[in-house]
């Protein structure tokens, strides 16, 4: 099988990374660049969830960042685990399929909904503020309740200006399984209303800030393309759960 | 020369200025109330002001400053004459006086000689001044020489400068100079390995040196880091403290013996492996991941070639080697990875032996302490089921099961909220005290120790000063193995600063420095006794210090909650302190709000 390479990448289909293969049609984004780049994406949210995830467990994830996350949590949980990825955008979607596929994981579930506080069908543009024209399409809404989980341990979400409506739409799953959260923060406007909305749950929030460039990068590259930027995340858990993040800033 | 000249040009000139301004005192103290007398002093008060004129264009050569400009009284137009001449000669503050005494000329003269005084040391006072001020112009910054087409003269040869130039004036509102510290983003990387201390370790000893190849190592070692523990026979290396020179010294008298056929070569041979471990772990993440695979594999592959007696050992260490491998592994590899290793483990026959076990309980820690809540329950559970299977062995595998409860149960209370954490800690010391009762070990005693300083913190005064002293009779226990001293040192240290903040116990600050002074002078130092020598300079007083402890330690080794906690309170102290140095403190709180997000 050939492969991608960073120099390259014309000629050569797939880059080889840390949790696996992957690819992307586009590198006009930061986690095909990152993933194009280092072979990884985020790794320092791996580092710190892939110490919670067990084997056997279900694992959510909104915002498909090409597979990224799926393709190790997908080996952490096992084959008697589940991860589901939704990912409302069409050819996003597509590609976080295609590197599922090629990785052989069939225990990782893929919806093409963005996931909200309901049903229907919605413009990308009134959803994502910010989107390009050319980049808006129409995407069908759903909820977290209304995918019916049998079992939920951690609920990750990447996708911006999504919290608040995701948590809206997952009450029930919410109650039911009581999963950690972990989610980035839209920004200065919203963060407040997003972290207000998982503490109402009867959950406690914790800080987490990690750069988005790993030294130990597993390309071993390092030219820092992020130079000094970070995620503003939130690790969230019930409170009356036996998780104590001590040494991070609670929110 | 021209500095001579000019000073006597000055003397003459104030000399000249006292006179006329005694002439003018004098006539104006004399002058009655008459209508004539008023005209007169008017006349003369407009004489006084074109003469203070003249002398102050006679000046003008001289260097002058606008501060000093400004505070020279002003000759104001007058409304009426009398005011102009009280307002300019301020020797006389009561000038309406001067009309009730007119027409006494015994008066009048004892006014002028009064005059006359005051006026000596009006311009004594006024000389004065002005040279002050010129000094402090000449010494004060100045942006004068950044304009300058050439360099400035040096100071001896530099002409008086003709015009006052713009002074620089520090103010309490300006920006702090933070626009000068380094790098813009600085990701806390570890420093550069230090090559320094290798110029302390002795030369490698030859080839064919004679003596014990144990004595040969130890005498090697001046700073006492590396040490041999465990089985006479199979013995394991204990690093009490970062030992890169000795390391190498090492490594060198165990190559040259390796090669020989004897009880020392075997040792050698044995050795060398381990201390090659442990020299990966100061190398970068790719080198030392390519030497560890190697050492490993290397040590899996001749676990066939060895004896019944020496096989046992042979596997037990492969897994702490494989352990160590996997410890350098990122992420989700390192779960990947430890799960992949015990499973093994669970099904190889090999592990019924209890230095398998043992190294199996080491697994199921380590992978327990990378792991969050439930998950690292589930590993502490693991942990327990091989201490069973190891209790069951004989006496002195339980007894060396009992202290690997006793540590199971102590990263049980540590994975806990801080006030749940006591009934975990409280088993963890039974276990320990009971195993340290059949088997007294240093490691044993300083288990005990710690437990007994962890629960310290969390018991009632009065428990806490029994807790304390339990910790500390181990503490001293510990001491006296040379292995264990650098951390039975630094134990000591946090028990006296836990004892010290017990409600009505005085702080010994004596004590506390000295154990402060002893763990630095025992060379380099692990991350726990960094941290307590971190405390004792913020307890010290020494807030600054107390902060690059914290910061050093961030950089070399994981940061804690308790150095970060540590770091946070020594910049909060440090801020109040008088004439601390801002910019030093701005850079250390901003790499400890770095520290403190990457966690």
């Amino acid at each position: 099988m050939s492969m991608k390479h960073a120099t390259n990448d014309q000629i050569l289909p797939f880059w080889q990374t840390r949790y696996g293969l992957a690819t992307a049609v586009t590198v006009n984004n930061a986690v095909a660049r990152s993933l194009q780049l280092y072979g990884e994406w985020a790794e320092h949210e791996a580092m710190l969830l892939s110490g919670l995830i067990e084997e056997g467990q279900t694992v959510l994830e909104f915002g498909g960042d090409f597979a990224a996350h799926a393709l190790w949590m997908a080996q952490a949980v096992g084959p008697p685990g589940q991860v589901h990825v939704a990912e409302p955008r069409r050819i996003h979607f597509q590609q976080v399929c295609a590197n599922v596929a090629i990785n052989g994981l069939d225990n990782v579930f893929t919806h093409a909904v963005w996931l909200g506080r309901g049903k229907g069908l919605s413009s990308l543009g009134s959803l994502l503020p910010g989107t390009r024209k050319d980049a808006d399409e129409k995407v069908r809404m759903a909820t977290v309740d209304s995918l019916r989980l049998e079992a939920l341990h951690l609920l990750k979400v990447n996708q911006p200006n999504a919290l608040v409506d995701v948590l809206a739409g997952a009450t029930e799953t919410l109650r039911t399984h009581r999963p950690l959260i972990y989610a980035r923060l839209s920004g200065m406007d919203t963060a407040e209303a997003e972290v207000a909305a998982i503490k109402a749950l009867g959950y406690r929030a914790w800080s987490h800030v990690p750069y988005l460039y790993n030294a130990d990068n597993h390309a071993g590259i390092d030219a820092n393309i992020f130079p000094g930027l970070v995620q503003q995340n939130v690790i969230a858990a019930p409170a009356d759960s036996r998780f104590e993040f001590a040494e991070r800033l609670e929110l | 020369m021209k500095g001579s000249s000019s000073s006597r040009l000055r003397d003459r000139l104030v000399v000249a200025r006292i006179a006329c301004l005694v002439l003018l005192a004098s006539v104006t103290g004399a002058c009655g109330n008459t209508r004539k007398e008023e005209e007169e002093r008017s006349r003369h008060a407009r004489q006084m002001r074109d003469v203070a004129r003249m002398l102050d264009a006679m000046e003008a050569s001289e260097p002058v400053d606008l501060a000093t400009i400004m505070e020279t009284p002003v000759p104001i137009p007058p409304k009426t004459t009398r005011r102009v001449a009280t307002s300019y000669v301020r020797s006389e503050p009561h000038a309406p006086g001067g009309r009730a005494i007119a027409g006494w000329p015994f008066i009048a003269l004892g006014g002028a000689g009064t005059g006359t005084a005051a006026m000596l040391l009006l311009a004594m006072s006024r000389r004065r001044a002005r040279h002050a001020r010129q000094r402090i112009v000449k010494d004060a910054p100045s942006l004068a020489s950044h304009f300058a087409g050439r360099p400035p003269d040096p100071p001896a040869a530099q002409a008086p400068s003709p015009s006052p130039a713009w002074v620089y004036r520090r103010s309490a509102y300006e920006t702090p100079d933070l626009h000068v510290t380094g790098q813009p983003v600085d990701l806390l990387v570890p420093p550069p390995p230090d090559a320094g201390p290798a110029i302390d370790a002795p030369m490698p000893v030859s080839h064919g040196s004679r003596g014990d190849l144990r004595e040969r190592l130890s005498a090697t070692d001046t700073l006492a880091t590396l040490h041999l523990v465990g089985d006479e026979r199979f013995p394991d290396i204990r690093c009490s403290g970062k030992a890169i020179g000795a390391e190498q010294a090492w490594e060198d008298i165990l190559v040259a013996q390796a090669h020989h056929d004897d009880e020392d070569a075997r040792l050698a041979r044995w050795l060398l492996p381990a201390l090659r471990m442990h020299r990966a772990r100061d190398l970068p993440r790719r080198d030392a991941e390519r030497l560890l695979i190697g050492i490993e594999e290397d040590t899996a592959r001749a676990l066939d070639g060895m004896d019944s007696d020496e096989q046992p050992h042979g596997f037990a260490r492969w897994i702490r080697f494989r352990l160590a491998c996997i410890e350098r592994l990122s992420g989700a590899n390192r779960l990947f990875a430890s799960r992949d290793l015990l499973t093994r483990l669970a099904r190889d026959p090999r592990c019924d032996h209890p230095l398998a076990l043992d190294a199996c309980i080491d697994a199921q820690l380590a992978w327990a302490s990378w792991l969050l809540g439930a998950a690292a329950a589930k590993r502490l559970d693991e942990a327990e089921r091989y201490c069973d299977r190891l209790a069951a062995i004989g006496p002195d595998a339980a007894t060396r099961a009992l202290r690997r409860r006793g540590e199971t149960w102590l990263h049980r209370a540590n994975a806990r909220k801080p006030a749940e954490r006591l009934p975990d800690l409280e088993r963890a010391q039974s276990l320990l005290d009971d195993a340290h009762a059949r088997g007294a070990e240093a490691e044993t005693a300083l288990l005990v120790a710690r437990t007994a300083q962890q629960r310290a913190r969390l018991l009632t005064a009065e428990e806490a000063a029994a807790a304390c002293s339990h910790a500390l009779l181990h503490a001293f226990l510990a001491e006296h193995d040379p292995a264990w001293r650098v951390d039975a040192l630094a134990c000591r240290l946090d028990i006296q600063l836990t004892y010290e903040a017990l409600p009505e116990h005085a702080t010994e600050a004596s004590v506390t420095a000295a154990l402060g002074r002893s763990l630095e002078a025992a060379g380099p130092l692990p991350a726990s006794a960094r941290t307590a020598v971190a405390e004792a300079r913020l307890r010290g007083g020494d807030h600054a210090g107390a902060a690059a402890w914290c910061e050093a330690i961030c950089r070399t080794d994981a940061p804690d909650d308790r150095v970060v906690r540590l770091w946070r309170d020594a910049c909060r102290r440090w801020a109040d302190d008088r004439d601390h140095d801002t910019a030093a403190l701005a850079q250390s709180l901003r790499h400890l709000a770095i520290a403190r997000s990457t966690l």
